[in-house]
């Protein structure tokens, strides 16, 4: 069967097993089934996907998911996050859409205390989505900006995906990592300038209610009391990594302790608030790790197929000019990321394109920082798009569709930054040129 | 002869595995400060199978959460073409898709178990911190797709018990 | 024509996979007519720790890789770990006889090729380390990010094994979570490069990858076939025995040039270090295969 027919075959099945609205995870081990019987032969294939699929999960690189969206229900749960919102009203005073402003800078931050983008988005959306829901801020001022700051998490350095890139493609990872900084900053002002666009376009999808005034005395009373703690919170994640003491994926776990302690500090920390975070948690975590055993073997499927090499060596083959091959490798970006995991679509695509982009003389450091883009707008893109589901567990019943236009005006601003950096590659590599050879 | 309250027993077992994943992922924070708090201290050193245990609780607390995922429908899905059935079309489709994903878990939880088999008699370890027989991996799979299984063909059997147009629980 | 199903467990740009993919083009240079390999992909088709089960199954015919990612089913694997000798010498002595027994018996494979002799570990630190009053290198307390192969030696040196995976080890170097870790000779594709100080020395162990095929199959093919793969495989192990010198000169230069002292004890000190990296390797396959340890330790890891 030649590639396309392959890629065309698997794909249809699953988009139409999901379209029949079989839970996503199942919709793709029935995929996987069918994938095997047609690409790995019967009996001993199905052996292989169970063996496959039996140590998807075995990969320590996952704990931060689990970790962080316990932390973001234990924010919930314990009533730290409305503690913080309300501050924020009373700081703020009357700036529309002034919680998704807070959405956007804490996800940048917390970009920079974590690797794991769908922790990142877990933990925001668990712990902001619903009091902005309560409010009446409209999806795409809140889940909006949760999932797209939520992904700079792997752009931003520390970055577990920037690592296994780096390593794959014989990068220096430190500059790559630097290489990620000014492109993630960036994008987190493009978000903030989307917002406040959105926000005068259409005044009425961010709430507008009165603020009691507040004195400069009583604003100073305020933050010393409610964001100290939140310092500790953030000293006990990032201070311990800057310091040695923990790695970042180990760091998530500190985080937990620290908002537990801060909880307790403001009286808030219950057996029952603890019971019912961890019983989210778990329901989130269930889901999303249920998919990734799937998913990690539908994407294996299709390599076994050879369906990806095959897209990825006819972008080998074109004879074009540069944009050209950056459009056509952005399309084959854009569809494994509508499809595959991130370290399967770097394993297919870096082999690939590294040298070809070398070949039309770029840097293979920006072209590192443009798949990790491309990757971070993959967990965010229907029909499979991580950051989707995990959005999709924290907000308990909003549709795919309704999330996913929430999200678009943003992935539109991402494509715009990779425009930008395509005609200005000086900002992706001023930065690590700085850091020598 | 008394009646066994089979139905009742069941939930309460498919809630405690789920409970008991939950457990495992508050084992996994405490574990992990204890491997971090025990390497700062140089008196303190953490056991070796720490890391191993950690790792063992990703795939684990997944299995452990799946079934009663499967009963209050926490697994996400599509809702595209919902809007354009009737309340009967989207019963019997819910249904099919119950049974179809019942199916699926039966048919891989049996390769699963096959293959655990296999690897038992072949006395196989996944060599980690500590080696491991690879069939627990084999085995935490095939039961928890198992288990998932039969939360979807109760789903699908009580739908074709029921008049009402949809089971609601969560 | 034969045409064969190939698994690379690592990624392309591993010295240990591009080995593999000069053997399938030697195969398909020589084999026109008769037998090919198909490369049809790396770890991103099927896990490397599961790419024994699939060889065995026939899901695919023909593997490369460290057999390290499979020592759970072929324990005997770890006695390359321990060789002194190369892959040319293990043939003529018998000791890739028994090698080959083993991967038939526990595998139902054929082992085509030893194709990373020459290759060695060392320890990677990022700083400078002491000596002791004997010129050994101080090692005890340091933390060094570990797995499964150097679980026991970096305990035997009284060293802190530290699990994590690939992804952190920037971090966790970076920040001083970890003083260093363990390595093959090409430490630069990792690209941690500039947070390392020191490689310790001296070279110990080797390098374990090696080339295998499904056994029926392999049985099965034409002799003209068997006689094509047997051959490449000579002709591969010995290219990478004769080019192994310059390929380290070529990595120690690079390693130099980022600022990266090659640390050797004195020959003392040194010999201490070498006879404790091994017998952490014999020691335990003597403990797990008594019979087999007996056989073959004379043969890899002779004058000892
Ligand atoms: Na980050
Ligand atoms: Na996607």
């Amino acid at each position: 069967m030649p590639w396309y027919a392959s890629m065309g075959l698997m794909i249809g099945l699953i988009l139409s097993l999901m379209a029949l609205r079989i839970p996503v995870a199942f919709a793709f081990l029935l995929a996987n089934v069918i994938g095997v019987f047609i690409f790995m032969g019967g009996h001993f294939g199905l052996v292989q996907l169970a063996a496959n699929a039996s140590e998807s999960l075995m990969n320590y690189a996952l704990l931060p998911i689990p970790l962080f969206i316990l932390m973001g229900e234990l924010f919930f749960h314990t009533g730290i996050a409305e503690r913080v919102f309300f501050v924020v009203d009373r700081l703020m005073g009357r700036v529309r859409g002034r919680l998704s402003y807070v959405a956007i800078g804490g996800g940048t931050l917390f970009s920079a205390l974590s690797g794991s983008s769908l922790g990142n988005v877990a933990m925001m959306g668990s712990s902001m989505y619903p009091e902005m829901r309560r409010i009446g801020y409209s999806d795409t001022l809140s889940i909006g900006p949760i999932i797209a700051t939520g992904g700079l998490a792997a752009i931003i350095p520390p970055s577990g995906l920037a690592v296994v890139l780096g390593s794959l493609a014989s990068l220096d990872v430190g500059r790559l990592l630097l290489a990620g900084l000014v492109p993630g900053v960036l994008l987190a002002l493009g978000y903030a300038a989307l917002v406040w666009t959105l926000t005068i376009i259409r005044p009425q999808t961010a709430p507008d209610y009165d603020v009691p005034q507040t004195s400069g005395r009583e604003k100073l009373r305020l933050a010393v009391v409610n964001l100290l703690p939140m310092m500790f919170i953030i000293f006990m994640v990032m201070g311990l990594i800057v310091l040695g003491i923990a790695t970042p994926t180990e760091a998530a776990a500190f985080g937990v302790v620290a908002v537990m302690i801060v909880a307790a500090f403001f009286r808030r920390l219950s057996l029952h608030a603890v019971a019912r975070a961890a019983e989210s948690a778990m329901k989130i975590s269930g889901m999303i790790f249920m998919i990734i055993l799937a998913s990690t073997t539908f994407s294996q499927i299709l390599a076994m197929s050879g369906a990806t090499r095959g897209l990825v060596g006819w972008v080998n083959g074109i004879d074009a000019s540069l944009p050209q091959v950056l459009v056509a490798m952005a399309l084959v970006l854009l569809l494994f990321g509508a499809f595959l995991e991130p370290v399967g679509i770097m394993l297919l695509t870096i082999p690939v394109f590294l040298p070809l982009a070398q070949s039309y003389g770029l840097d293979p450091l920006w072209m590192g920082v443009f798949i990790l883009i491309f990757i971070e707008l993959g967990l965010a893109t229907p029909p499979f798009g991580m950051a989707l589901f995990v959005m999709m567990g924290a907000t308990e019943g909003k549709s795919i569709l309704a999330i996913s236009r929430a999200v678009i005006p943003y992935l539109l601003c991402t494509l715009g930054l990779v425009v930008v950096i395509s005609a200005y590659p000086q900002i992706v590599l001023f930065l690590p040129s700085l850091a020598g050879r | 002869m008394p009646r066994i309250p089979v139905g009742p027993i069941w939930t309460g077992f498919i809630r405690s595995l789920f409970a008991l994943g939950a457990v495992y992922l508050g084992l996994i924070v405490i574990g992990t400060l204890w491997d971090v708090i025990a390497r700062a201290i140089p008196q303190l050193h953490a056991p070796v199978w720490l890391s191993t245990v950690i790792e063992f609780g990703l795939p684990s607390s997944a299995m452990l959460a799946a079934p009663w995922l499967v009963r209050t429908r926490g697994h996400v899905a599509m809702e595209l073409i919902n809007a354009a059935l009737s309340a009967r079309q989207r019963k019997a489709l819910l249904a099919f898709t119950d049974l179809a994903a019942a199916g699926i878990c039966l048919f891989v939880a049996r390769y699963a178990g096959l293959a655990g088999l296999d690897s038992f008699e072949r006395g196989e370890v996944a060599v980690r911190a500590v080696d491991v027989p690879r069939w627990y991996l084999y085995a935490i799979l095939c039961s928890g797709l198992t288990l998932c299984a039969i939360e979807f063909l109760r789903h699908a059997v009580l739908a074709a018990c029921s008049t009402a147009p949809e089971e609601t629980t969560s | 024509e034969e045409v064969l199903r190939g698994v690379a467990a690592l990624p392309p740009n591993n010295v240990i996979t591009q080995s593999f993919l000069q053997y399938v083009e030697m195969v398909n240079e020589a084999g026109k007519g008769i037998v090919s390999i198909q490369v049809i992909g790396g770890p991103e088709a099927i896990p490397p720790t599961q790419q024994d089960t699939a060889l065995r199954n026939g899901v695919i015919d023909i593997q490369g890789g460290p057999a390290g990612y499979y020592a759970g089913s072929v324990p005997e694997s770890e006695a390359l770990t321990g060789a002194t000798i190369t892959a040319a010498q293990a043939r003529q002595n018998g000791a890739f006889e028994l090698l080959r027994n083993a991967w038939r018996s526990r595998l139902g494979a054929e082992l085509l090729a030893w194709n990373g002799s020459g290759t060695r570990y060392y320890i990677y630190l990022r700083d400078m380390p002491e000596f002791d009053a004997d010129g050994n290198v101080l090692l005890s307390g340091k933390k060094l990010r570990s797995a499964g192969t150097y679980r026991d030696w970096f305990d035997a040196l009284g060293a802190e094994n530290v699990m994590m995976s690939q992804s952190e080890v920037f971090s966790a170097l970076e920040r001083g979570v970890v003083d260093g870790f363990g390595w093959i000779t090409f430490a630069s594709d990792i690209g941690v490069n500039r947070l390392l100080k020191a490689r310790v020395g001296p070279a110990v162990w080797q390098g374990s990858p090696v080339i295998m095929m499904n056994g029926a199959r392999y049985d099965a093919l034409p002799e003209a076939a068997k006689t094509v793969l047997q051959e490449a495989a000579l002709a591969l192990e010995a290219k990478i025995t004769a080019e192994m010198p310059a390929r380290i000169a070529e990595e120690e230069e690079r390693l130099k040039a980022d600022g990266i002292s090659l640390v050797e004890p004195e020959p003392e000190a040194a010999a201490r270090y070498e006879d404790l990296a091994y017998s952490v390797v014999w020691t335990k396959l003597e403990a797990d295969l008594p019979d087999y340890a007996a056989k073959i330790r004379p043969l890899l890891y002779p004058d000892r």
